[in-house]
């Protein structure tokens, strides 16, 4: 697995314009996390809880910051698409707190073989920003722990049923993106095919100038 | 299932004198997405925010 | 409800009075969320103590079918060009938007039954007319597109509204606004506002060119050449090689802006064109509306209406005696305008604090949990105003938050407008902006007329206009061309006593007042919200009601 993790991180890091799509992935991703822990937080009656959600969601907006600005300088756009925050309300608790804790344990096997590839191939400065985010990502690791030992009745059952959940994530984004493959070759092929339909409209539906009378439904109906 | 509601709203729209040439785009338009909706195409997934970690 | 393509809203109407309206990106931190504005509507139920199963009927602005006739049209209508976007646009028709309906009876739990479909345009005539104080009026709509339209002219009289004639795709006033913004590396539909701001630091040289594309007729329609555009082979762009053609090459997307750009000059020219022929055309629009009305009375909505400077030129040029803009002009007040034109009732605007609250107690547990410095102040106005008159900023959080994409001073960072070097540390450090970006100064009604010219008016309560100023004693808040987008307050608003209380410690009237939010972020809504503000934003303090935190 490790090799294999070695070999896949070398593989989507070979040239610079690789490592900014990467560092702008991530930037999304953290900004993601984010927004599910600044929801969380507002969501979490607890007030230790709350405001080490609070915390953490503070981490992740530098650590996103982070990764754009160094995807801005090798070149991509560094703009950060939001996306995030209905984890909580989705999974619950107890299963979000799990899901938390292993997503953060894997950033750090992650942002490990990454930092390595980075200085193997020379690119330093890429590198330290995942070396200064790793203490980031322990703590995030272990607060997430503790409270679902707190939180959770069986811990150990949640933790298992998160990795489950995110198995079946990864399912449905795998047919999900299937899906619109196939749906985009049928909408291509629907479109190239309609040419005949295109011009006749030009006679049916001819583009008006001017003011013209509303839409036959007025209001609410 | 309620959608039927937004589907008998929708072909009503459709048959108006101006729109009926777009029907048979819009049906096969559909017929994809049924097809694709099935197969859990076109339903939203959870954002991909920790798929990359 | 308004949403599905940005800026979604929520409005709630309970026995026929207007008790809440809120943007979906305050609740889900998202900007402009595209969304659904489920979340901004479960928090205003929960405000007033009803749940979903509580709401009778839900009327969302705009009509889905028509919709998605004007996507399939335009589909085939730009054969073949269209052939790179067509996929995607009918993932999203297909697999969202046709269904917002369902989705909107499902993500409240409630029967589809009670959900209502409305008319874009007819939103936005409804959500400045039946807010307005006037009993009757000429409306002007003006956005990128509704269904299949761009532009209406309507007239009110009462809770009716008719429509008197509109302008089909491609003619749109927006669309063309959103092309300039794709050509001047911002973001469509939402750096459009940069763009009428940049306007101020050029010279409208490129007038030929917008003239030629944007041509208006005498009964007021206009035509817009669709060749430099591109809102269907390139949405997210929004313009075509014809653009580059005429005004040169675009700005690579999100790049850094500089003053001192060997190109800016040129940026700002194009800018200062467009908003040029942009006053034209809306002047044309207006005078036409006034001849077919003959009312002294018009209301502007439709995301074009968000275009301060254009309202400012109507007011100064126009023929009518009084001109009302809501403050959330754009497609976030087509909520507002769906529940109201829905229920046939009338909600005369004036303040614009219909969002949640930020609670204090609550705060106070949190930011002690944070280890923040927190303080309960004997005298709240007393203690911001001296803060401020030693020429520090303050962030300042009173009531519920505002309706509409400006800060009107419920969720405020607040700082001298006489000191320049504040502004500036402001727009670099603590709200990181486009350095040709002014900020807005906010000054009681008994002050007005001594700093800006005019008088105030229906508009400048809610930021929806511009005036020049008359001295130079606020250079934080003017631009390089004179105006200010100024707030007017009068007694009752939260940030009355505050500007009192600092006019008499420091002898000054106008306070700067930007939106509270980091750079990227929706403005603070809640508490959470608001610690998480003052942890990105060290050394600047926090007034929560009376409570004073400092991090
Ligand atoms: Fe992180
Ligand atoms: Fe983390
Ligand atoms: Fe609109």
């Amino acid at each position: 697995m490790d090799l294999w993790t070695a070999a896949a991180s070398r593989l989507s890091l070979r040239s610079p314009a690789r490592v900014a799509a990467r560092m702008s992935a991530f930037a999304r991703a953290e900004r993601g996390s984010q927004l599910d822990m600044l929801l969380a937080a507002s969501q979490t009656q607890d007030l230790t809880l709350a405001s080490q959600f609070l915390r953490h969601a503070h981490d992740e907006s530098r650590h996103a910051r982070a990764f754009a600005n160094r995807a801005r300088e090798l070149g991509e756009d560094g703009w950060i698409h939001a996306d995030g925050g209905r984890l909580l309300r989705q999974l619950g608790p107890a299963k979000f707190l799990a899901f938390v804790h292993q997503g953060e344990a894997r950033a750090i096997q992650r942002f490990l073989v990454i930092q390595d590839t980075l200085t193997q191939n020379g690119d330093t400065r890429s590198a330290a920003i995942f070396g200064a985010l790793l203490d980031d990502e322990t703590r995030h690791a272990s607060y997430t722990r503790t409270a679902l030992d707190s939180v959770a009745e069986n811990p150990a059952a949640e933790l298992r049923n998160a990795r489950r959940w995110s198995l079946w994530q990864g399912y449905r984004r795998l047919t999900a993106s299937t899906a619109k493959g196939l749906h985009d070759a049928g909408a291509w092929l629907l479109y190239l095919s309609l040419f005949p339909l295109a011009f006749w409209l030009r006679w049916v539906r001819p583009v008006r100038s001017g003011w013209v009378e509303s839409a036959p439904e007025r209001g609410p109906q | 299932m309620s959608r039927f509601q937004t589907l008998s709203e929708l072909v009503r729209h459709f048959l108006h004198r101006e729109r009926w040439v777009l029907l048979p785009l819009l049906g096969v338009l559909l017929l994809g997405a049924v097809i694709l909706g099935v197969s859990t195409g076109l339903s939203q997934v959870a954002p991909l925010v920790y798929a990359l970690f | 409800m308004s949403g599905g393509y940005h800026d979604a809203a929520a409005a709630l109407v309970v026995d026929g009075v207007l008790v809440g309206a809120l943007q979906e990106e305050r609740i889900s931190r998202i900007k402009h969320d595209p969304g659904l504005p489920i979340g901004a509507a479960l928090a205003l139920l929960a405000q007033e103590g009803l749940s979903p199963q509580d709401v009778a009927s839900v009327f969302f602005h705009e009509d889905p079918y028509a919709h998605l006739e004007r996507v399939l049209l335009w589909s085939l209508r730009s054969f073949p060009k269209g052939l790179k976007a067509f996929p995607q646009a009918m993932r999203k028709q297909l697999g969202s938007d046709l269904w917002v309906l369902d989705s909107i009876a499902e993500g409240l739990g409630i029967p589809r039954g009670r959900i209502h479909k409305g008319e874009h345009h007819r939103s936005h005539a409804a959500s400045a007319f039946l807010c307005s104080p006037f009993e009757q009026a000429a409306i002007l709509t003006v956005d990128g597109v509704g269904e299949h339209h761009s532009t209406g002219l309507w007239q009110g009289q009462g809770a009716q509204i008719s429509c008197l004639g509109q302008l089909e795709l491609p003619h749109s006033l927006g669309l063309l606004w959103a092309g300039v913004t794709g050509w001047m590396g911002l973001a469509v539909n939402r750096g459009e506002h940069e763009v009428m701001g940049l306007a101020a630091h050029g010279q409208p040289r490129f007038s030929d060119v917008f003239e030629r594309w944007l041509t208006q007729s005498e009964d007021g329609s206009f035509e817009v050449d669709p060749a430099p555009l591109a809102w269907l082979s390139d949405p997210e762009r929004g313009f075509g090689p014809a653009m580059e053609a005429a005004l040169g090459p675009a700005r690579a997307f999100n790049a850094r802006w500089s003053l001192q750009d060997p190109d800016f000059q040129l940026r700002a020219d194009v800018a200062a064109s467009l908003q040029q022929r942009t006053n034209e055309v809306l002047l044309g629009l207006a005078t036409a509306l006034h001849e077919r009305t003959a009312s002294p009375n018009l209301c502007v909505a439709g995301g074009v209406a968000l275009n301060c400077r254009a309202i400012a030129h109507i007011q100064a040029h126009g023929p009518f005696e009084q001109v009302f803009v809501q403050p959330a002009a754009g497609d976030a007040g087509g909520a507002l305008g769906a529940v109201l034109s829905g229920l046939g009732i009338r909600a005369p605007m004036h303040h614009a604090a219909w969002g949640v609250c930020c609670d204090a107690g609550r705060a106070q547990d949190l930011a002690t949990e944070l280890g923040m410095k927190v303080e309960r102040v004997e005298d709240p106005v007393q203690r911001a105003a001296a803060h401020l008159a030693q020429g520090q900023a303050l962030a300042w959080v009173k009531g519920r938050c505002e309706w509409g994409p400006r800060g009107l001073g419920n969720r405020a960072i607040l700082a001298s407008a006489a000191d320049e070097a504040l502004g500036v540390r402001l727009s670099t450090q603590v709200k990181p902006r486009a350095p040709f970006r002014p900020f807005a100064p906010i000054v009681s009604n008994t002050s007005f007329s001594e700093h800006f010219e005019g008088r105030p008016d229906l508009c400048t309560p809610f930021m929806t206009t511009l005036r020049q100023s008359r001295n130079d004693l606020s250079p934080a808040t003017t631009h390089v061309d004179g105006s200010a987008r100024v707030q007017s307050v009068g007694p009752k608003d939260a940030l009355h006593e505050v500007l009192a209380a600092f006019e008499k410690e420091s002898g000054q009237s106008v306070l700067l007042n930007t939106s509270l939010n980091g750079p990227g972020d929706p403005a603070v809504a809640r508490e959470t919200d608001a610690l998480a503000w003052l942890m990105a934003h060290p050394g600047t303090p926090m007034l929560i009601d009376d409570l004073w935190i400092q991090t």
